[in-house]
C-alpha cells in the first residue's frame, strides 16, 4: 500500500467531508479557470461588435453579450483572472506585512504591542471609500491601486489574529523550553510560533478570498479598481446595472461565479478550521 | 451476611472505535458492603475510569454495557432509565472527582451551590444552610458562615476537595465513589483527606469506593482492594493481605517497582516490561501473559478464572495454588 | 559547580481595574525569599516540598528563565545577579539542560521527535549528523521509529524519555529536572528513575530533581532541600534528613506520606494548609502549623545555621534526637 505524502493526506481529510469536497472544487476550478482563461475564452473579451450588442445566450454566445456586444463568457472567465489575481496578491501581501507584526506585538516587548494596537486601530477607522478615492487622486486606477487598498486595510485583521494566537502560545510548555535551550526571539518567533499560529491564519486567509474578490468589485464597479478593456466581475456588475432594463442577463451572469466562489471558499474555510483547529490548540 | 450496597457482577464495557471494539472491561466482579472502603488499583488502561462511569451512568456515548449487572438499592443500574439514574445521582451515590477546580460552577458561591445540591431534601434555605455549616465543621473547614458567600476561585485545591466531599456527604450517600481524589493534592493534604474520609465511614456508616493509583493511600484508608489490568480484575485481598502477600504475578510486579520500596538504594528498581495489550484485540488467554515472567502455554491459550486462596482472596492465575 | 546565593524572586500581579477603585496597588509577591543551595559537578540535589513552596521556581531561577531581584547565581565561575543580559545568561542555557513537569506540552506540537531531539545542536549552531536523533532515541531506550512520531503520539513516558533525549544532545553540566514522574504509572515512574540513575552514572551528569515524590528524592539525590513557602528550612545528606529530620516541616512532610504498610496507620501530622503566598507570616514560614511553635518564632525568622557537617537548618527551635 503506498504511502501517501503528508499534503495528499491533508486533502483527503477535506474532501472527506461534502462541504469541504464541494470547496476544493472550486477552488480548484476557479483557479485553473483563471489561470487558463485567455486559451479558453471563446472570444477576445476586448473585442468589440456594437452591431450584437446586449444580444441573450445564443449559440454563438453562449451568456450573450454586453452593452459594446463582446462576449460575455469571455469577459466573466477573464474576469475571473483579475479576481484571483487581486486577492491572491492583497491577502498575501497583507499576511506577510501583518503576521510578522502580529508575532512581535505577542511575544515581543510589550510597548511594540501596544504602539502597533494602536496604529492598527487607527487604521480601522479610517474609512476605506474614502482612503481608495485618496489613492486614486495620487496614483491612478489600475490593478495596483486596488491591491493596495484592499491589502492595507487587511492587514490589522491578520495582525491581531496572529498576535492573540501568539499572547496564548507564547505560555505554552515548549516556548519555555525553547527558551531553557537558549533559542534566540528570531527563532522562537519563526521556528515555534508562527508555524502554530498558521492554522487560524489559514483558516481566515481561505475565508477572506471571496470578500477580497467582492472588494475588488466593489471597488472595481465604483470604477476605482480595473480599468477598461480589462475585464473585471465588477464592471461587468456596473455596466450589467447600467442595462438592467434591457436585459438582466448581464447582471445574473457576472453575479453567479461571484456568489459559487463565495460558497465555494467559505465551505473550503468551514473544514479547514475543523480539521486545524482542534489539533492546533496548545 | 448482610446484603452488598453495590454488586457488581461479570460486568463488560466496550467502546466503539473505527478500528472496531475496545473491550475497557471485561468480566469484572465487584462489591462492596455497607461501611466498607473498597480500593481499586491499576495503572494507565486498567478500566477503572470506565467501571467509575459505568456505576455512575455516565459513559460516553460510543461505549457499550455488553453483559452484566450492577446492582444498587435492589436495582440493576444497566439499562435503567435515564431520570431514575439521575435520581441516584446525589440521591444515594454520590462521586468525588480528581479535580476539586471543575466540581464547582466558577460563577456561583459555595454556599449557593451547595443549598442547591440538597434540592431533594424538603427544607427551607436556612435549613439547608445550618446543614452546610455543620458538614464544614466535620469536613474540616474552619469559618463556615464566611465561606457560603465566597467563590470557588477563591478557594486552594485541598479546601475545594474538601467542600466536594462536603457537598456528597450532604446527599447522605450509601455509597460514595471517589475517582482519584488525591492525585492533584500535596502529600500533607492527602493525609488529611484519607483521615477525613475514614472518619466520614466511621461516622455516617457509608461506603466508599476508592480508586487511585497512589498505592499509599490505598494501603492507609481502604478495607479490601481489587487490582485491575487490562479490564479484568486479576487480584482481590483484604488490604493487609494485599501488600504483605500478593499472589497475582501484576501485583507482585507492581508492589515491587513503587519507587516507595526501600531496599537497596542502588540497585535499578524492577519494571515491567512491554506494553497495556491492545484491547481492540484482547490476547485470549490471561492478559497479562505477555509480560508475565511465569507465564506458561496455558496461560497463553486460556482465560484464567479466580481462585480463591482464602477467604475473600482471590487472584485470576493458572499459577497459584489455594 | 553551580551555586545559587541569597536569591530573592519576585513577582508583580497585574493590575486590576476593581483592585485600583478600591485604592489598592497590587503587592508585590515573594516567591523566593533568601535562598541559597548548591550543587556539586555530577552530584544529586533533591529540592522538596509542597505547593507554594517555589521550588518550581527556584529550578527556573538557576537556569536564567526566571531573573531574580536580589542575589546571585554563581555558574562556573561567572557571576549572574538580576541585570544580567542575554548574551551572559547564553552559557548556562546552554550547560544546564531543563526537563519540565509536563512533557508533552514541552514538546512543539508541530515538529517530529527527530527534530525535537536535535534543536539543542541547531540552537547552538551545530550541525547535527545526520544519525544524531537515533543515537540520541538509543541513549534513552527508545526505539529509532519513534523519531518520525509527533509528540501527541507519544505515550506518558516515551514523551519523557524524548526531553530527556533532548537534553543529552549537547551534553549539559546539570539537568534540572521538575517532577520527571509526576503523571506517569508506577511502572513506568520506575523505568525513568532508573534511566535519570544510569545516564548520570554513564555521564557524570549532576541533577536538580524537583518532587513532591518523597520516594523519588529518597532514591535519586545524595543530599536534599526541603522548601516552605519560599524558603529552604533544611539542607544536608539525604539519608540523614529521612532518618532524623531536624526541622518541625521535615518531619511532618515524612510522616504524612501514606506507609504503604497498612498496619501502620497514624492522624494526619499537620493541619490546615499551606498559607497562601499574599498572607506569609512574618518571622517563621511555619509558625501557622508548627507544632513547636513559641513566641521567638513569631517574632523572628530564623537564620540559616550548619547545625552538623554539611546539615543546615532554619529553626529556632531545632529538633533533637527523635525516636520517631
Amino acid at each position: 500500500m503506498p504511502r501517501f505524502s503528508a499534503p495528499l493526506r491533508f486533502l483527503q481529510r477535506i474532501a472527506a467531508d461534502p462541504a469541504g469536497l464541494f470547496g476544493l472544487v472550486v477552488a480548484v476550478l476557479f483557479t485553473i479557470v483563471a489561470l487558463l482563461s485567455n486559451e479558453i475564452s471563446p472570444y477576445d473579451p476586448a473585442h468589440i461588435a456594437v452591431i450584437h450588442r446586449l444580444e441573450g445566450p445564443s449559440r454563438a454566445h453562449l451568456l450573450g453579450t454586453d452593452q459594446l456586444g463582446r462576449d460575455t463568457l469571455s469577459r466573466i472567465l477573464v474576469g475571473s483572472r483579475t479576481a484571483l489575481g487581486v486577492s491572491v496578491v492583497s491577502i498575501l501581501l497583507a499576511a506577510t506585512i501583518g503576521a510578522p507584526l502580529g508575532l512581535l506585538a505577542g511575544y515581543g516587548p510589550r510597548w511594540f504591542g501596544t504602539v502597533l494596537l494602536l496604529l492598527l486601530d487607527i487604521v480601522n477607522s479610517l474609512p476605506m471609500i474614502m482612503f481608495a478615492l485618496a489613492l486614486l487622486v495620487l496614483v491612478g486606477p489600475g490593478f495596483w491601486t486596488v491591491v493596495g487598498v484592499i491589502a492595507f486595510f487587511s492587514v490589522p485583521g491578520y495582525a491581531r489574529l496572529i498576535r492573540a494566537q501568539t499572547l496564548s502560545l507564547g505560555q505554552s510548555g515548549f516556548i519555555l523550553a525553547a527558551r531553557a535551550m537558549g533559542a534566540g526571539l528570531g527563532r522562537i518567533l519563526f521556528v515555534h510560533l508562527l508555524p502554530n499560529a498558521m492554522g487560524a491564519l489559514l483558516v481566515v486567509v481561505t475565508m477572506d478570498i471571496p470578500s477580497v474578490i467582492g472588494l475588488e468589485a466593489g471597488l472595481s464597479f465604483l470604477g476605482i479598481g480595473i480599468q477598461p478593456p480589462t475585464p473585471s466581475w465588477g464592471s461587468i456588475l456596473n455596466d450589467g446595472f447600467s442595462f438592467i432594463r434591457n436585459t438582466p442577463d448581464l447582471v445574473i451572469f457576472a453575479g453567479l461565479p461571484l456568489v459559487a466562489t463565495t460558497i465555494g471558499f467559505t465551505f473550503l474555510g468551514e473544514r479547514l478550521r475543523q480539521i486545524l483547529q482542534p489539533k492546533a490548540a496548545p | 451476611m448482610t446484603a452488598p450496597v453495590l454488586g457488581i457482577e461479570d460486568l463488560s464495557v466496550s467502546y466503539t472505535t473505527p478500528h472496531g471494539p475496545l473491550q475497557a472491561v471485561s468480566g469484572v466482579d465487584l462489591s462492596v458492603g455497607p461501611g466498607e472502603i473498597v480500593g481499586i488499583i491499576g495503572e494507565s488502561g486498567c478500566g477503572k475510569s470506565t467501571l467509575v462511569a459505568a456505576i455512575m451512568g455516565m459513559l460516553p456515548g460510543s461505549a457499550r454495557i455488553g453483559s452484566g449487572a450492577i446492582r444498587f438499592g435492589g436495582r440493576d443500574l444497566v439499562g435503567l432509565p435515564r431520570e431514575e439514574m439521575r435520581k441516584l445521582r446525589g440521591g444515594g451515590l454520590a462521586l468525588v472527582s480528581q479535580n476539586p477546580m471543575t466540581a464547582f460552577n466558577p460563577v456561583h458561591t459555595i454556599g449557593r451551590q451547595l443549598t442547591d445540591f440538597q434540592h431533594r431534601e424538603g427544607v427551607s434555605n436556612a435549613v439547608k444552610r445550618a446543614r452546610i455549616t455543620d458538614m464544614f465543621d466535620q469536613v474540616g473547614i474552619t469559618d463556615p458562615s464566611r465561606r457560603l458567600h465566597a467563590y470557588p476561585h477563591e478557594f486552594s485545591g485541598g479546601m475545594l476537595q474538601r467542600m466536594a466531599i462536603a457537598a456528597a456527604l450532604l446527599t447522605r450517600p450509601q455509597l460514595i465513589i471517589a475517582d482519584e481524589p488525591t492525585t492533584a493534592l500535596d502529600v500533607t493534604l492527602e493525609a488529611q483527606i484519607i483521615a477525613l474520609l475514614r472518619r466520614t465511614r466511621d461516622e455516617q456508616g457509608c461506603s466508599i469506593l476508592f480508586v487511585s493509583h497512589h498505592l499509599g493511600a490505598v494501603a492507609q484508608l481502604c478495607d479490601r482492594v481489587l487490582v485491575m489490568y487490562a479490564g479484568v480484575v486479576v487480584e482481590a485481598a483484604p488490604v493487609a493481605e494485599l501488600f504483605r502477600h500478593p499472589a497475582h504475578p501484576y501485583t507482585q510486579r507492581l508492589l515491587a517497582c513503587d519507587p516507595a520500596l526501600d531496599a537497596g538504594g542502588d540497585q535499578p528498581l524492577p519494571t515491567i516490561a512491554g506494553q497495556v495489550p491492545n484491547l481492540v484485540n484482547p490476547p485470549e488467554g490471561c492478559r497479562f501473559a505477555p509480560r508475565c515472567l511465569c507465564a506458561t502455554g496455558r496461560c497463553v491459550r486460556e482465560r484464567p478464572q479466580p481462585v480463591e486462596l482464602a477467604p475473600a482472596h482471590a487472584a485470576a492465575c493458572h499459577l497459584v495454588a489455594p | 559547580m553551580i551555586a545559587a546565593e541569597h536569591l530573592g524572586v519576585r513577582v508583580r500581579p497585574g493590575l486590576s481595574a476593581a483592585a485600583l477603585l478600591r485604592g489598592h496597588l497590587p503587592k508585590p509577591l515573594d516567591i523566593l525569599i533568601d535562598v541559597s543551595l548548591a550543587i556539586a559537578p555530577g552530584e544529586t540535589l533533591a529540592l522538596v516540598g509542597e505547593s507554594g513552596s517555589g521550588k518550581t521556581t527556584l529550578g527556573r531561577t538557576l537556569n536564567g528563565l526566571v531573573r531574580p531581584v536580589t542575589g546571585v547565581v554563581r555558574f562556573e565561575g561567572e557571576v549572574l545577579g538580576p541585570r544580567a543580559s542575554d548574551r551572559q545568561l547564553r552559557p548556562l542555557r546552554h550547560r544546564v539542560a531543563m526537563i519540565f513537569q509536563d512533557a508533552v506540552g514541552s514538546l512543539d506540537p508541530r515538529l517530529r521527535v527527530r527534530d525535537l531531539v536535535t534543536e539543542p545542536l541547531r540552537i547552538q549552531r551545530i550541525r547535527p549528523e545526520p544519525d544524531a536523533a537515533e543515537k540520541l532515541l538509543a541513549q534513552v531506550g527508545l526505539p529509532e521509529a519513534l523519531a518520525e512520531r509527533y509528540p501527541h503520539e507519544l505515550s506518558g513516558g516515551q514523551a519523557r524519555r524524548v526531553t530527556v533525549a533532548r537534553n543529552l544532545a549537547v551534553p549539559p553540566r546539570l539537568i534540572i529536572c521538575d517532577e520527571p514522574t509526576a503523571g506517569l504509572d508506577v511502572s513506568v515512574q520506575a523505568e525513568i528513575v532508573n534511566l535519570l540513575v544510569e545516564l548520570q552514572r554513564r555521564l557524570a551528569i549532576a541533577y536538580l530533581v524537583i518532587t513532591h515524590d518523597l520516594a523519588v528524592a529518597r532514591r535519586m539525590s545524595r543530599r536534599i532541600a526541603v522548601m516552605y513557602l519560599g524558603s529552604i528550612v533544611e539542607t544536608g545528606p539525604t539519608a540523614e534528613v529521612f532518618a532524623q529530620p531536624r526541622h518541625p516541616y521535615s518531619r511532618a512532610l515524612f510522616l504524612a506520606e501514606p506507609s504503604r504498610d497498612p498496619a501502620q496507620r497514624h492522624p494526619p501530622p499537620l493541619d490546615g494548609e499551606v498559607p497562601s503566598l499574599q498572607q506569609r507570616p512574618s518571622g517563621c514560614v511555619f509558625q501557622t502549623r508548627c507544632p513547636h511553635v513559641q513566641d521567638l518564632c513569631r517574632q523572628a525568622a530564623p537564620e540559616e545555621r550548619e547545625i552538623a557537617p554539611g546539615h543546615l537548618l532554619r529553626c529556632h527551635f531545632p529538633l533533637g534526637e527523635d525516636p520517631a
